[in-house]
């Protein structure tokens, strides 16, 4: 891959730039969507002042292993107290001065945490066949607006459903490769 | 033998699409569906291998998975299969297969010259004969290998490829016989998810071997043909043929192995298929329909080739189309004989029925069948294959008598009666247990959600067994249980394993040679129990475990012992129920798949730079930077040097990274690290020594205080997860009072390590909005700012003893922030350095790696790091207690020191052992790093030392790996820059 020193403004890369991420046929498809950002927001769901909080800043606390969807954000339930928040790269720094001001003076934190996750969505005739090479989950029976946190082999990785006919992957940054490999070995006899 | 005109119903065989095929470098012909012994059996072929330890001919024995001798070598090379079963395997063209001996002259030519010897190798022979004198075991080992009449395993590597997958399903049903695909059919009916598994190609089971038992009006083969169609319709149900559920494991989770395209021809099979899959299945419910399969009677030369279990027989005659004889001996003690006797009229010469029992079967019997009541087979005879047998008629206490007679015999077919499938539901702790009604071991399915139906609980007729489904199926619909097992001897089965009083050589376990009278040698010779009689007789091991002959087994013991069946028991039935191949286990987790290699951002960099890898962890690290091909050392030298005398640039982004939030942030720290947090002000970072329960060293790192109630901890690169772990585990159990979260950043941040006297002039020359000057920047500070136009997190830390900074992004920018610290630096000769160069310029400087410097067994006493263990907390640390143990507050434990060679060209081994002298081999500790510095040009290494810290200056001995003692000095391990004056870098 070329040097980017020559550049002379910053260089966003993703974990997968060696590879063609945009890969279509009937049977699998997979699509990595790059340049969102990713905020951890941590606080105690029974506390009245932080959902409160939450509510100030458009967000809807999602019911334990579901997601909430609001104006193209996608807020994940990850454990009692983290929530995951997936939002446009633009509006981050305005979420996060929002969300440190809404927190102010209790016990809930938002931390960028954008750098970690590479996002992918599979879909197509077998995606969910490939999925059960990598994981003991049943797919089949993953709601609409659901999600959990498991391993896809031997990746740790955070998987929701926001459409019917598809699953989106956040796999942190440094499995991203690891993970692309074995689905392009678990997809291979479907392409 | 010979083919036949194939049934209509039940052949299996195309004999429009013949099939050329080699065995032993020879050329065969058979026909699209034959198996390789079926194939075999209609050349004429008899013997199909000599046996394991006596060298004995052998020919084909049983149906299928259970047969114990004709066991085959497949293919070469990177497509070798060892150890296959003719029985199982399925003819396809241009197969290649060969008898399976490791050492064909020994086995063919050598071995048999011993058989004068046979009567003295009974039991325990080799045990006994091989004892002494004890360094020749090797010797005897290998030779005695060479002998066994088994496979050489594969020694290349294999060229296909598996994989695995998971099924979660309502019910699993195991076995797709007349009483799968009937359950299959019901529960289909339902909208229950259902998963049909069978290890056979085709699915039903045993009807193929018995086509003419009826079910209503309908043949047993028409009829599950029409199940079949039926369940094809439905979309709730999945059928897996050649796929064997070999494991069964506690809550219903159950390992199948399907055999996707062993089948065919190695040329023709599809690349992006794998060759076998491993199928994990999650079931709510399942039903076992494994069936039965045939046990054999004990008689003298009873496996001389020729004789097999009548199913054997049948499954030749009825779905392969080859009658394995024209002078057929049928014996049993079972009305199945009956059944198999009318089969064969139909097409051999002569068949005689021989019948232990003296009632009449409830099957009629063609009149061209002889029966011979109340007899038995005593004896077999013939060299490589059976040419006659000699019965004895029996007196009513089942006893011979001196009424015998010979009878010509090609072909020898034994009922001793069916053992039902029980393997699955022993797998998780259910012992089978003996039904005197059944005539066999039968399982008790005492686990939630799994029941059985079919000839595994002892519904043997298809009738029966199709009835007793359907009502199985219907209880796990409606949640109801009814009885178990059948309660009616639908064979008449009586209790007759073996000839008694008579004979040397009758054999119970073909595959170990296993006899009668080795059986009764063991419980002569104290080995009482079943287990023990197993493992001194070797009794049910091999590739078969036992499928024919474990039953057998016990029931010499029992007898034997003059106990009740039950008061024997079984062996422990475990995983898994047929040999599974190792890449199968694998699956798609092997080569570079086998692990995750973790990748920091800057890898693409990294390749372009040349670097050579280690692994860490799971992270891939670049060891060093050999820039002009030069080798690992060369490369260190110029990579210390440079950053010592000017620049250098490391990836550190490996590290752990933990956010800490929270009011009681500070204290959680206080509790987790030994030293003190209090009063560390915002903007300022501290090197934190993390200990576990007992007091000694588990991790490291540096913590800063980026506001109140917010820190950034960093960990080591291999202990991250770990150290995660164990402060959830803490603040979760034992202190939820304490308001703190904890977030792993691991991945969020980026680390580019700029390291050396000229890095303060570089970030001043990539980094505009921070002021780097020592005062307004001092060491283990950080400060937020710009660099190269992205948000950046700059700390003046350092693990080498230069001037140092870390500056933390994004990860996404973490290969720009990379590539342009390096074009940035060219100027002052940056270099980038790989874990290799970190290490000796850590070492020159004395910082400990935890887990290399210490090893669960170092307190911060013992490393010298007394400095970082606070005494003056309110509320203690973990470890602390632990401290003032008797044992961990000795001051002559082994502590960490410098050690001086005397050679200073000499590099000692990490590991190495520490002695007083050469005359004193009292060990006084090892090595725990050791390298060349090209600073000091000399050695350096670090040591735990007995009562180190007081005997510096001391001389000692280190032993080498090839038994040298060097002489060296205990001293510091702080030998660069002790007083850090290299710290604050170039003015």
């Amino acid at each position: 891959m070329n040097n980017l020193a020559t550049s002379t403004e910053p260089v966003y890369e993703s974990a997968l730039e060696k590879y063609s991420t945009n890969f279509v046929s009937d049977n699998w498809q997979i699509k990595e969507t790059k340049k969102l950002s990713y905020v951890l927001i941590r606080g105690l769901q029974d506390d009245e002042r932080f959902l409160s909080a939450l509510n100030s800043l458009g967000l809807i606390m999602p019911e334990p292993m579901k997601i909430t969807v609001n104006d193209n954000r996608t807020f994940i339930w990850v454990s009692p107290d983290e929530f995951l928040l997936v939002l446009e790269s633009n509006d981050k720094i305005e979420f996060i001065d929002k969300a440190n001001k809404a927190f102010s003076n209790m016990f809930a934190y938002v931390i960028d945490n954008s750098g970690s996750y590479t996002n992918l969505t599979i879909s197509g005739n077998n995606y969910l066949d490939v999925m059960a090479k990598l994981s003991p989950y049943d797919y089949l029976n993953l709601k609409k607006h659901s999600a959990l946190s498991t391993n896809l082999a031997k990746a740790p990785a955070i998987i929701f459903r926001s459409r019917s006919d598809s699953i989106t992957i956040l796999v942190r940054f440094s499995f991203a490769d690891y993970l692309w490999r074995i689905l392009e070995n678990a997809s291979s006899e479907y392409t | 033998m010979r083919r036949v005109s194939p049934s209509i119903n039940s052949a299996v065989i195309n004999t429009a699409r013949p099939i050329d095929f080699v065995f032993e470098n020879k050329k065969y012909s058979g026909f699209d569906g034959d198996s390789l012994a079926s194939a075999l059996s209609a050349n004429g072929l008899k013997v199909f291998s000599k046996s394991y330890k006596y060298a004995r001919p052998r020919g084909v024995m049983a149906p299928y998975a259970d047969e114990p001798n004709a066991l085959v070598s497949l293919e070469k090379k990177g497509i070798y299969t060892p150890n296959a079963k003719a029985t199982q395997v399925e003819l396809y063209q241009g197969l290649n297969a060969s008898a399976p001996t490791l050492n064909p002259d020994l086995i063919g030519k050598i071995k048999p010259l011993f058989k004068v010897f046979h009567k003295f190798m009974p039991a325990g022979f080799y045990y006994k004969t091989f004892m002494q004198p004890k360094k020749l075991w090797m010797f005897y080992e290998r030779l005695l290998r060479s002998f066994a009449g088994i496979s050489k395993s594969p020694v290349d590597l294999d060229s296909e490829h598996y994989d695995h997958t998971h099924h979660n399903c309502d019910v699993l049903i195991v076995g797709a016989g007349i009483a799968g695909l009937t359950a299959s059919l019901e529960l289909a009916k339902t909208n229950k998810k259902i998963l049909l598994v069978d290890e056979r190609p085709q699915l039903g089971g045993t009807s193929y071997e018995y086509p003419d038992d009826l079910v209503g009006e309908t043949n047993q083969i028409l009829h599950i043909k029409n199940i079949i169609s039926q369940l094809e319709a439905h979309s709730n149900v999945t059928i897996l043929s050649r796929t064997t559920a070999f494991a069964f494991h506690d809550e219903n989770n159950v390992v199948a192995n399907e055999l996707r395209q062993d089948h065919l021809t190695p040329s023709v099979r599809n690349k992006k298929i794998s060759r076998q899959r491993l199928h994990k299945i999650k079931a709510k419910h399942v039903l076992l329909t494994t069936g039965a399969s045939e046990r054999p009677i004990a008689f003298d030369n009873n496996d001389l080739p020729g004789i097999m279990l009548s199913s054997a027989g049948l499954s030749l005659l009825n779905k392969f189309s080859v009658l394995c004889g024209e002078n057929v001996v049928i014996f049993t003690n079972n009305d199945s004989g009956y059944t198999t006797a009318n089969y064969f009229a139909k097409y051999a010469d002569n068949i005689c029925l021989i019948d232990v029992r003296n009632k009449s079967s409830r099957v009629a019997l063609s009149s061209k069948v002889k029966l011979y009541s109340n007899s038995a087979i005593i004896n077999a005879n013939g060299k490589d294959s059976v040419k006659s047998v000699t019965i004895s008629e029996l007196d009513s206490s089942s006893n011979l008598t001196d009424n015998r007679q010979t009878i010509v015999a090609d072909a020898v077919l034994i009922s001793g009666g069916f053992n039902p499938i029980v393997h699955l539901d022993c797998h998780t702790g259910s012992n089978p247990v003996w039904d005197d009604n059944l005539v066999a071991f039968a399982p008790i399915l005492d686990k939630p959600c799994r029941s059985g139906a079919g000839a595994l609980t002892g519904y043997i007729y298809a009738q029966d067994a199709s009835d007793n489904a359907s009502e199985q199926a219907n209880n796990i619909i409606s949640g109801s249980t009814t009885k178990l097992l059948a309660s009616e001897n639908y064979l008449n089965t009586v209790q007759f394993f073996n000839v008694p009083g008579f004979g040397k050589k009758q054999f119970i376990d073909m595959q170990n040679d296993v006899t009668t009278n080795d059986i009764e040698l063991a419980i002569r010779e104290n080995y009482k129990c079943i287990e023990h009689i197993k493992r001194y007789t070797a009794l049910g091991f091999g590739t078969d475990q036992g499928k024919t002959s474990n039953v057998l087994g016990v029931a010499i013991a029992a007898q034997s012992q003059k106990l009740k069946m039950n008061e024997v028991g079984t062996t422990t039935f475990r995983p898994a129920y047929t040999p599974v191949a190792f890449g199968a286990l694998a699956g798609q987790h092997v080569n570079d798949l086998f692990d995750p290699q973790r990748f920091t951002p800057m890898q693409p960099s990294h390749v372009n730079n040349k670097a050579v890898f280690e692994t860490v962890g799971q992270w891939m690290r670049p060891w060093y930077f050999p820039q002009n091909g030069e080798n690992m050392d060369k490369a260190v030298l110029i990579e210390c040097a440079q950053t010592r005398n000017s620049l250098g640039v490391i990836d550190a982004s490996t590290l752990g990274k933990i956010e800490i939030h929270g009011p009681d942030a500070r204290e959680f720290l206080n509790r987790v690290y030994s030293n003190n947090w209090t009063k560390l002000p915002v903007g300022v970072c501290r090197y934190g020594l993390m200990l576990d329960e007992n007091g000694m060293i588990m991790d490291d790192g540096v913590t800063a205080c980026i506001k109140e109630d917010h820190f950034v901890m960093t960990t080591t690169t291999g202990g991250a997860a770990r150290v995660y772990q164990w402060l959830e585990l803490w603040l979760q159990t034992e202190w939820p009072e304490l308001k703190v979260f904890l977030s792993s950043v691991t991945d969020h941040f980026s680390t580019t390590a700029v390291v050396g006297p000229n890095s303060r002039k570089l970030m001043e020359s990539i980094c505009s909005d921070i002021d780097f000057s020592q005062e307004d920047f001092p060491f283990m500070h950080w400060r937020d700012g710009t660099v190269c136009g992205v948000k950046a997190r700059v700390m003046r830390i350092s693990f080498s003893g230069e001037l140092a900074y870390e500056i933390n992004v994004q990860s996404n920018y973490g290969r720009y922030i990379w590539d342009k610290v390096i074009a940035s630096g060219n100027k002052w000769g940056i270099v980038q350095y790989g874990t290799e160069s970190m290490h000796v310029l850590r070492a020159e400087k004395g910082y400990i790696i935890a887990g290399q410097d210490t090893d669960g067994s170092v307190t911060p006493y013992d490393a010298d790091l007394g400095w970082a263990v606070s005494k003056n907390k309110s509320f203690s640390f973990l470890g602390n207690r632990s401290l003032y143990r008797s044992d961990t507050s000795r001051t002559d434990r082994k502590q960490l020191v410098g050690i001086l060679t005397e050679d200073k060209k000499l590099v000692l081994a990490e590991g190495a052992q520490m002695l007083n002298s050469t005359e004193d081999n009292k060990m006084l500790g090892h090595i725990t790093s050791s390298y060349y510095s090209p600073t000091l040009k000399r050695s350096i290494a670090m040591g735990l030392v007995r009562d180190g810290l007081n005997r510096k200056g001391d001389k000692i001995v280190v032993s080498t790996a090839k038994g040298d003692k060097v002489n060296a000095t205990i001293g510091s391990y702080v030998f660069f820059d002790p007083k850090g004056l290299k710290m604050n870098g170039n003015k």
